[in-house]
């Protein structure tokens, strides 16, 4: 039951990422690109994991999809089917694309499995990484005290901190770059009049 | 030998399963971000290959692995997925920036349009 409810999000899933890197309409990427994100979500629910799936409906589905829909809006002469959409190197990229997943199935089968070194038997960390089972342990068995928030504020608090700056540098960051240009010191004088600055760029 | 039902759909999800799907996902957004020739769609490409990293990480922190210091397995897998997360939105919100600013200089984010470093 619990795979039906998986193959049932992860078919969408990876069509949706198909229609993300091959239609010509980027909106239209978008679109498939936010339903993605909302259905890559409901696995992490699927995962016992109800704190990550909120979390990336919040911020990529209601953050991320939300903040590219506004870029594409602001770029034109992007969409539509008249504009080429793929470089030169398509056709070496779905090649080295669809070459990752080959090389996975060749290692699932252990055609590729390490072998070990005393009994020139697979290795046995690679069989049990193949063959282990997820969701296993019952969310219950993990104490409160032991959850989420302690572990991010005691044990890890100092990557939690540099994450902080980190979004602080990336949000000044951007507001610096997106701001127009402004004329330097000496030639204010024949910049014209200020709010005529985004002017100057083009 | 006969293929059951519970062959193809056991009752847990082995991880195997999501690793594949996860790799199936990369490998889509890894063509996406080579082969797109509009910045912006390089970037959703790489929002791709991003949340297939987070599917990985959470799949592994929930297949009860042995805890190895003093915070569970389980939760440290998930705390990764977090600081990913924030990661991406960061690359997120400055690439978006960096292509706005690069359309009001140039009016193209075709990437084989931008040549200003070829000289």
């Amino acid at each position: 039951m619990e795979t039906l409810v998986f193959y049932g999000l992860a078919v969408p899933i990876v069509m949706l990422a198909l229609v993300v890197v091959t239609t010509p309409h980027i909106l239209r990427a978008v679109v498939a690109l936010f339903l993605a994100l909302v259905g890559v979500g409901g696995l992490f629910f699927l995962l016992r994991c109800p704190m990550l799936g909120a979390l990336q409906l919040m911020v990529y589905a209601g953050g991320i999809a939300v903040l590219f829909a506004f870029a594409v809006m602001m770029v034109r002469r992007v969409t539509g089917e008249f504009v080429r959409q793929t470089t030169r190197m398509a056709w070496p990229a779905a090649l080295l694309a669809c070459a990752i997943p080959v090389l996975f199935l060749a290692l699932w089968q252990g055609q590729l499995a390490v072998l070990d070194e005393t009994t020139g038997r697979p290795d046995p960390i690679a069989l049990d990484a193949a063959t282990r089972f997820v969701a296993t342990r019952s969310p219950e068995e993990v104490d409160p005290k032991e959850g989420l928030s302690p572990a991010m504020l005691r044990d890890y608090v100092i990557p939690f901190e540099i994450a902080s700056v980190l979004m602080l540098v990336a949000m000044v960051g951007a507001v610096l770059i997106g701001m127009p240009a402004r004329p330097r010191a000496g030639t204010a004088a024949e910049a014209g009049p200020p709010g005529g600055d985004g002017a100057e760029v083009q | 030998m006969a293929l059951r039902f519970s062959d193809i759909f056991p009752p847990i999800v082995p991880l195997s399963h999501y690793l594949l799907f996860s790799a199936i996902l990369f490998a889509i957004g890894l063509y996406g971000v080579l082969a797109r020739r509009n910045a912006i769609g390089m970037l959703l490409s790489i929002e791709l290959m991003l949340n297939a990293v987070n599917v990985n990480l959470a799949a592994f922190s929930r297949s009860g692995l042995p805890d190895t210091g003093a915070v569970p397995a389980q939760i440290v897998g998930q705390l990764f997925v977090i600081f990913l997360i924030t990661v991406a939105v960061a690359e997120a919100a400055v690439g978006l920036a960096i292509i706005v600013a690069i359309f009001k200089l140039r009016k193209t984010v075709l990437a084989d349009e931008l040549t200003l470093l070829r000289g």
